[in-house]
C-alpha cells in the first residue's frame, strides 16, 4: 500500500465476504493497537465488540450483501487491550474483484457520540411520557368501560343464576313429585292380575320406560345447572382425577374390560369435582360408543404450551402456560359435521343409545368454567379424539405494560 | 380473513408443486433475504414468502405491542399465514429467531407442518449456569443500544413520513431502498422479544422432523448452541455448513440450497 492510504485521517479495511480481512491501513492500525500482520487473513469480527458482531450479523451483512454499500452505520470497534472505539463506518460491496470486496472506512466520533447520546435519551424520555401518556388515557378510557360492563354482566348473571337455581329446584322437587306418581301408577297397573289386560300392561311398561327417561334427564338438567355451585378452586392433580373418574365410569357401566394409558399430566388449578365430572363423561361416553368387538383403549397425552389468556378481548395478548390434553378412544367415532353438533344440550348422533345427550354439553360448560377450549377431532372409523387446553392457573395477573 | 392476513403479513406466492415451502425471515430483515434461496427451489415446490408484522413491508397498523413482546405473537403470524392460504404439512424453513418461533408454532399446530428447517437456531442466546448461550444480558443491552444509533436518521425522516402519508408510492419506494430498516421502536421491540427469549424447554415438544443447519464460526448461534438444539430435538438432524457467518444463505447460497435439497430429496 502506498503512504498516502496509510495515512489517511480515517481507518480503512477491506475485507471479502466470509469477513476475512485482505488489507488494512496504518490509522486503524494505530487506533486498535494490532498490528497489520495479526490482522491480515483474520475475521473482521475481530475488531468487534459482541453487540457490534450482533449487529454486523443481523443488519450490517445482509444490508451490504443486498444492497452493495451501507453509509453511516453506527458500530463499535474494540481494541487489543479492550477499549471501545465509536465509529461511524461507509462501505461499498466491489463485486469486480474476485473475490467480492467490502471496502469499510471508519470516523472516529468519540465527541459526537456524547452528543447523540444526550439526543437520543432526551428523544427517549419524550417518547416514554409520550407513550405512558398515551397509554394512561387509553387505559382510563378501557377501565371505565370495562367498570360500566362488568356491572351491567354481574346484574345480568345474578338474574340467570337465580333464575337457573329456581329451576333447579323445580326440577329436583316439584318435577319429581309427578314424575315418582306415574311410576307408582304404572306399577299398580302392570301388578294388577285381575283387571288390566295385557294391551294395557303393555302400555304400562311404555309408561314406565319413559318415566325412567324423564328420571335421568331431570337428574341430568339438574347436574348440568348445579355444577356452577362450586366456586372454590384448587390444586388438581389430572393423573389421580383421570383415574377416579375411570373407576366411577367403570362402576356406573359395569364394564372394567379397557385400557386407559396416561402420560405424566401436570397439576393445574381448578374445580376439582368439575375436572372429575368432566373425564367422568368423557369416558362414560367412550364406554357407552364403544366398538362392541374390540376391548377399548383410552389415551391421555398431555402437553404444556403458551397461549394467549385473553380469549373474547379483542387485540389483547397474554400468552401464559396452558396443558393441552388429547383424550383419543378407539371407539367407531363421529363424523366430522357433528364436530359442534355434539357439544350442544340435548342433541344426540346416536338415537339407538340410552343417552340423553346432557354429558358434553356439561364437559363443554366445565371447560368454559375454566377459561378453555375443547375441540373434537374424529372420524368414521377412527375412534374419537378431544382436545382440551386449559391454563394451568387460574389467576392470572394483569399484563404488565411492556417496557421499552 | 384471508386477504387481510395477506396484506398484513404482506405474503407473497411463488413457483409451482404440490408441496409447500414456507420461508420465515429472521430478526433485522424481511423477505428480500431469501432471495438468493428461493430460485431453486421455485420449479418444484410452492414458495410462500411473508414478512412478520413490524418487518419489510407489512402492514405497520396492526402492530400490537403486547402481542409481539413475546415470540409466541410472531408464532401466530406463522400460523395465520398457514390458515389464511390453507397450507397443510408445510416445510417451514426460518433463520435465526425464526426457527424458535417455528417451534412454537409447530408445537400448538402439528398438523401445519412436515418438515422443520432450522438455520442457526438457538433456544436462549444468554449464557445461563451450564448451558452456553453465547451471550450476557449486557451485551444484549448494547446491541439496543447501537440500533437506537443506528435509526437516529430513519427515525427523524422516513418513519414520520410514511406514517403520516401511507398511500403514497415514492415513499413506499424509499421504503424498499432503506430494506431491512423498520421502525426503530418495534425493531427494539422485536430485538428484546429474540434476545431474551428462553425457549430451551421447548425443545423435546417438538415432534416434526427437523434439519438444524449450524454455520462455522457463527457469533450468534455457536456449536454448542447447535449440538444443544439437536440434541434436544429428538427427530432432528445436524448438518454443519462450511458457511461461516450467521446467515449462511446470504453469504453462501449455493451450499444452503444443496444442505436443503440433500435434505428435501431424501424425502420428497
Amino acid at each position: 500500500m502506498n503512504h498516502q492510504f496509510d495515512v489517511l485521517p480515517c481507518g480503512y479495511v477491506a475485507f471479502d465476504d466470509a469477513g476475512t480481512i485482505v488489507s488494512v491501513n496504518e490509522t486503524l492500525v494505530s487506533w486498535i493497537g494490532f498490528s497489520k500482520d495479526e490482522l491480515a487473513g483474520a475475521n473482521i469480527e475481530k475488531i468487534f465488540t459482541v453487540s457490534t458482531r450482533i449487529f454486523h450479523n443481523t443488519h450490517f451483512f445482509p444490508l451490504i450483501k443486498l444492497q452493495s454499500k451501507v453509509n453511516e452505520v453506527f458500530l463499535t470497534l474494540k481494541g487489543k487491550d479492550g477499549t471501545d472505539l465509536p465509529v461511524l463506518a461507509n462501505a461499498i460491496r466491489n463485486t469486480d474483484t474476485s473475490p467480492f470486496t467490502i471496502h469499510c472506512v471508519f470516523m472516529l466520533v468519540e465527541e459526537r457520540k456524547k452528543f447523540e447520546q444526550e439526543l437520543l435519551n432526551a428523544r427517549r424520555d419524550a417518547e416514554d411520557a409520550l407513550t405512558q401518556n398515551k397509554r394512561l388515557v387509553e387505559l382510563t378510557g378501557s377501565l371505565q368501560e370495562y367498570s360500566v360492563e362488568l356491572d351491567k354482566q354481574y346484574r345480568s348473571q345474578k338474574k340467570i343464576t337465580e333464575n337457573l337455581l329456581q329451576f333447579s329446584k323445580i326440577i329436583s322437587h316439584d318435577l319429581q313429585e309427578p314424575i315418582r306418581k306415574i311410576q307408582i301408577f304404572a306399577d299398580m297397573i302392570m301388578r294388577d292380575t285381575g283387571g288390566a289386560d295385557q294391551k294395557n300392561k303393555n302400555l304400562a311398561t311404555k309408561i314406565q320406560s319413559a318415566a325412567e327417561r324423564l328420571k335421568a334427564l331431570t337428574a341430568g338438567l339438574q347436574e348440568y345447572i348445579e355444577v356452577d355451585a362450586e366456586r372454590l378452586y384448587r390444586t388438581v392433580d389430572l393423573n389421580e382425577v383421570v383415574n377416579l373418574a375411570a373407576q366411577k365410569a367403570s362402576r356406573a357401566h359395569g364394564y372394567s374390560d379397557f385400557d386407559l394409558q396416561t402420560d405424566q399430566m401436570p397439576n393445574i388449578e381448578g374445580y376439582a369435582a368439575q375436572i372429575e365430572l368432566l373425564f367422568f363423561h368423557l369416558i362414560d361416553n367412550a364406554m357407552k360408543f364403544r366398538d362392541p368387538d374390540k376391548r377399548l383403549i383410552l389415551k391421555v397425552e398431555s402437553l404444556v404450551l403458551e397461549e394467549n389468556i385473553f380469549r373474547f378481548t379483542h387485540e389483547r395478548y397474554k400468552y401464559v402456560p396452558h396443558v393441552r390434553i388429547r383424550f383419543c378412544d378407539n371407539g367407531p367415532g363421529i363424523r366430522n359435521e357433528y364436530r359442534n353438533y355434539v357439544f350442544q344440550l340435548l342433541r344426540k348422533v346416536d338415537h339407538t343409545t340410552t343417552g340423553i345427550g346432557l354429558g358434553l354439553p356439561l364437559v363443554k360448560k366445565i371447560v368454559d368454567n375454566h377459561a378453555g377450549e375443547i375441540k373434537i377431532d374424529s372420524g368414521i372409523g377412527s375412534g374419537t379424539c378431544f382436545e382440551i387446553v386449559l391454563p394451568l392457573t387460574m389467576t392470572q395477573a394483569p399484563s404488565a405494560p411492556v417496557q421499552t | 380473513m384471508r386477504e387481510t392476513i395477506i396484506k398484513r403479513n404482506n405474503v407473497k406466492v411463488l413457483g409451482g408443486g404440490s408441496k409447500t415451502i414456507l420461508f420465515a425471515h429472521g430478526f433485522g430483515c424481511d423477505q428480500n433475504m431469501w432471495r438468493f434461496i428461493t430460485p431453486a427451489f421455485e420449479s418444484k415446490y410452492k414458495i410462500v414468502l411473508f414478512d412478520y408484522v413490524g418487518a419489510g413491508r407489512s402492514d405497520l397498523r396492526a402492530y400490537n405491542e403486547e402481542r409481539y413482546s413475546h415470540l409466541n405473537g410472531y408464532a401466530q403470524d406463522v400460523l395465520d399465514v398457514c390458515e389464511a392460504l390453507n397450507l397443510q404439512r408445510v416445510i417451514f424453513v426460518g433463520h435465526s429467531v425464526s426457527s424458535m418461533i417455528g417451534i412454537l408454532a409447530a408445537i400448538k399446530k402439528p398438523g401445519f407442518f412436515s418438515d422443520l428447517i432450522l438455520i442457526g437456531p438457538s433456544p436462549c442466546y444468554i449464557n445461563h449456569d451450564g448451558y452456553v448461550g453465547g451471550f450476557n444480558s449486557k451485551d444484549i443491552e448494547d446491541l439496543l443500544d447501537t440500533m437506537d444509533k443506528n435509526y437516529i436518521g430513519w427515525a427523524n425522516f422516513l418513519a414520520p413520513a410514511i406514517m403520516k402519508n401511507p398511500g403514497k408510492p415514492e415513499l413506499a419506494k424509499e421504503l424498499t431502498e432503506s430494506f431491512c430498516s423498520t421502525d426503530p421502536k418495534i425493531a427494539r421491540h422485536f430485538a428484546r422479544a429474540t434476545f431474551f427469549s428462553d425457549n430451551r424447554k421447548d425443545l423435546s415438544k417438538v415432534k416434526i422432523p427437523s434439519l438444524i443447519l449450524q454455520c462455522s464460526d457463527d457469533i450468534i448461534a455457536p456449536y454448542e448452541v447447535g449440538d444443544y438444539v439437536h440434541e434436544h430435538i429428538d427427530s432432528s438432524t445436524l448438518k454443519v455448513l462450511k458457511a461461516t457467518g450467521h446467515c449462511p444463505h446470504m453469504s453462501h447460497p449455493e451450499e444452503t440450497i444443496a444442505a436443503i435439497q440433500e435434505y428435501l430429496d431424501s424425502k420428497y
